[in-house]
């Protein structure tokens, strides 16, 4: 058995730094796949097939990585939270680009309910970083269809992503909000983008208000919708 | 032209791999481009710059060996050879917020995080030339040094509710504050924070309130923007000029210290770290510090050649304190001082004061006849150079070191003469005299010995060993305090139930006086006296304890 003796660097750091490895890694996949799907003729059907499929995974790496270090440095107070005062429908179309070859190559139609005027203090590389992952969640669980929805009410930021899936199944609708207790590993679902989420829709703060997400089922377009609260 | 159009625009893309040089230049061009340049590492890009002018600069940030990305801005900026419409945009492989931590005097207009897809570059980018569109009359004034047609235009463009608004508050907060109108800059930054309370404006509002003269305020300022983001670095560097603008150097080593623990990566706060924790006599950090100094700047436009000597300067005192804790820095430190001539060039004054530097340094090491040898030649050519101070206080420290008091005195007395009345100088001539000859430390020295004197007389004896264990600290020559120490030391451990780190601090300052105080110094009947007290309250501690 091992004790605390046999392993005398701590592991989390450990862990931290070979998951930075591993994305600067993923991310010259990632490139590389681009390029190719860029190069390959449109006529070639079965090698964009595969190509996407490659290029869906490989984000998806890319996706986890990056949550499970920033919620690394959640956890060791060393995230660096920059409220800006931005305009939302930017922070939305560059996480649609970034995911343009996914949704195309799935026909998925992607609708942006968003006014241009609505500017909100949020750090937008981390709001980035949980619509990316929202969004390409939603890519999976969606039938044809993911609607992008964002407004002000009662001087809270909304921030809405909904899909015509099945929806989220109970167990999680009941307490998206709760502690750290949703690790599932048995059903394959560890539920860390949902931490993520949470964690840094908690970091944004006014005064004592914490921003939060909320779940339901039937949303906008009848599937699952998830909907980041800042105040 | 459209304001977001490709056509017309310059482009640098930096790389130093060709595959994503070749990929990037596709797709500006797909885009509409018409002049894309490439540049394979930081040197080519800055020479590319300076040859002709940018409107975009697309940077990688990691460029194999040499200047990184980052480095590549500052440097750029440094030598103005981007105008203010032009955008620099850092490209990384890193999720950015950690490269943001080490930039100190420049931020880049924009991040970009790999992979990189066309769809997302054109849009970034596009958004990036209509925001400079916007922003086209006050980059204009910029331009031109026309500061205050440049806040005209900013409050302009903020009036007309653009998309650029966010961005020309900022620039309009940081222009009142270079011109100079402060309270102009207050009110601009007062405003922003009854939105919300955004650290760089509670920083800008401190330097308002700094440049008002208000320095409580201001602090309070700084204070309330660390509480809000631990993380936010400006706010550590305007906290310690304004605790260096109030004489309190400890504190500011302290702050500019934790902004170094959470981003170690800048040299310029690595630099002014170094040199606080000197001016401390805290030469375990100095050495610290410089030691990342040097190694930081090999590639950057901020290597300065005092910052080199420094490293060897502080590992001297370190060697000579405690030389079992500088030993590890020895191979950085022949490092240093080999690479000095090539790096700075062998003219004779940088070649005179490498060598100053490194016989202190041999001296204070113990290899005395390396350096015996060193002064000899240094003090036969003394006459014909003309070389800074810290140079001829190198000269002083090491003939010291030697034992060569008639040298040392003759040094000393040459220096105060060409220095007189050169406050700022003889404050850094105090580092080496017994009693300080600036007004400054004169005055300090005074003061703290007033205060522990009064302590002891209260019989408050834990009180003045504090007082005179600080003032020790900070004037680590002068026998004076040391003195009062040691006696502070045995009232304590005789009157006022002293401890056994007690006992052992008075042992080693009286180790240490004894070196110091030689049989002619007007103090020696003095340290006779203590040293017959501390072996009588030795024995009576001693006594107790068992």
């Amino acid at each position: 058995m091992m004790t605390d003796d046999a392993l005398p660097v701590d592991f989390s750091f450990v862990l931290a730094s070979s998951v930075h490895d591993m994305k600067n890694s993923v991310g010259m996949l990632l490139q590389t796949i681009e390029e190719l799907s860029a190069s390959t003729s449109p006529d070639n059907y079965d090698q964009a097939k595969q190509l996407s499929v490659l290029g869906y995974e490989a984000a998806r790496i890319n996706g986890e990585l990056i949550q499970l270090l920033a919620l690394y440095r959640v956890q060791n107070q060393r995230m660096l939270v920059q409220l800006e005062e931005c305009y939302i429908d930017d922070v939305i179309h560059d996480q649609l680009a970034r995911n343009d070859i996914l949704f195309r190559s799935r026909n998925i139609l992607v609708d942006v309910d968003c006014s241009e005027d609505i500017c909100w203090y949020v750090d937008s590389e981390l709001l980035g970083g949980v619509v990316n992952n929202v969004l390409v969640n939603a890519a999976r669980y969606c039938e044809s269809h993911i609607k992008i929805a964002a407004w002000i009410e009662c001087d809270e930021l909304h921030l809405a992503v909904a899909d015509d899936g099945r929806g989220y199944p109970e167990f999680m609708l009941a307490s998206p909000n709760a502690a750290r207790d949703s690790v599932s590993f048995s059903d394959g679902s560890t539920n860390l983008g949902l931490l993520f989420a949470r964690e840094i829709a908690n970091l944004h703060r006014r005064g004592d208000r914490h921003g939060r997400i909320a779940l339901k089922n039937a949303g906008l377009l009848k599937g699952g919708q998830i909907e980041v609260i800042l105040p | 032209m459209t304001p977001a159009g490709f056509e017309h625009k310059r482009i640098l893309v930096v790389d130093d791999f060709e595959n994503f040089r070749t990929t990037i230049t596709r797709m500006l061009q797909e885009f509409g481009a018409h002049t894309v340049d490439a540049a394979v590492n930081g040197k080519d890009a800055v020479s590319r710059c300076r040859a002709s002018q940018y409107d975009l600069v697309l940077c990688d940030y990691n460029l194999g060996p040499g200047k990184s990305g980052q480095q590549v801005l500052e440097q750029l900026r440094h030598d103005k050879l981007l105008t203010n419409s032009a955008l620099f945009v850092l490209i990384s492989a890193e999720s950015s917020k950690s490269i943001v931590m080490a930039a100190y005097d420049y931020e880049p207009d924009a991040y970009l995080t790999k992979p990189i897809t066309a769809k997302n570059l054109q849009q970034r980018l596009e958004r990036l030339f209509r925001q400079c569109f916007e922003m086209r009359d006050i980059y204009k004034a910029m331009d031109a040094d026309n500061i205050n047609g440049a806040i005209a235009c900013c409050r302009d463009v903020i009036g007309r509710e653009s998309r650029a608004r966010p961005l020309a508050q900022k620039l309009l907060g940081r222009l009142l504050l270079r011109s100079e109108q402060f309270d102009a800059a207050e009110k601009v930054y007062r405003q922003v924070l009854q939105g919300r309370e955004l650290d760089w404006a509670q920083v800008g509002l401190a330097a308002a309130k700094k440049g008002q003269g208000d320095w409580v305020s201001a602090q309070q300022w700084a204070e309330q923007a660390l509480n809000n983001n631990r993380m936010f670095m400006p706010a550590y560097d305007l906290l310690s000029e304004i605790q260096g603008a109030r004489d309190d150097s400890m504190a500011q080593q302290q702050t500019i210290a934790q902004a170094v623990e959470i981003s170690p990566m800048s040299l310029t706060r690595q630099q002014k770290l170094g040199q606080l924790a000197y001016d401390n006599h805290d030469a375990a950090l100095a050495t610290q510090a410089f030691k990342s100094s040097v190694k930081l700047g090999e590639h950057s436009c901020y290597d300065r050649q005092d910052v080199h000597l420094q490293f060897v300067r502080s590992c001297a005192e370190l060697a000579r304190t405690d030389p079992d804790a500088a030993k590890p820095y020895a191979r950085d430190v022949s490092r240093t001082l080999a690479d000095f001539e090539q790096r700075f060039g062998n003219k004779n004054n940088e070649r005179v004061s490498v060598r100053s530097t490194a016989c202190m340094y041999y001296a204070a090491t113990g290899e005395t006849d390396t350096a015996a040898k060193l002064l000899e030649q240094l003090m036969e050519q003394s006459e014909t150079v003309d070389v800074d101070l810290p140079v001829k206080l190198d000269w002083i420290v090491a003939a010291e070191s030697l034992g060569k008091q008639q040298l040392h005195d003759q040094l000393v007395k040459d220096v105060l003469t060409s220095y007189e009345g050169n406050e700022k100088a003889l404050e850094a001539i105090d580092r080496v005299l017994e009693n300080p000859a600036s007004e400054k430390n004169r005055k300090r020295v005074a003061q703290v010995n007033k205060q522990g004197i009064a302590c002891y007389e209260k019989a408050d004896y834990t009180g003045a060993v504090e007082c005179f264990t600080r003032a020790a600290k900070e004037f680590p020559k002068h026998i004076g305090i040391e003195l009062n120490l040691l006696q502070a030391l045995i009232g304590s451990l005789t009157q006022g139930g002293g401890n056994s780190h007690q006992l052992e601090q008075a042992n080693s300052v009286a180790k240490r006086l004894a070196v110091s105080v030689s049989s002619e110094h007007p103090q020696a009947a003095r340290l006779l006296q203590l040293n017959a007290k501390l072996t009588q309250a030795a024995q009576q501690f001693q006594g107790k304890e068992n």
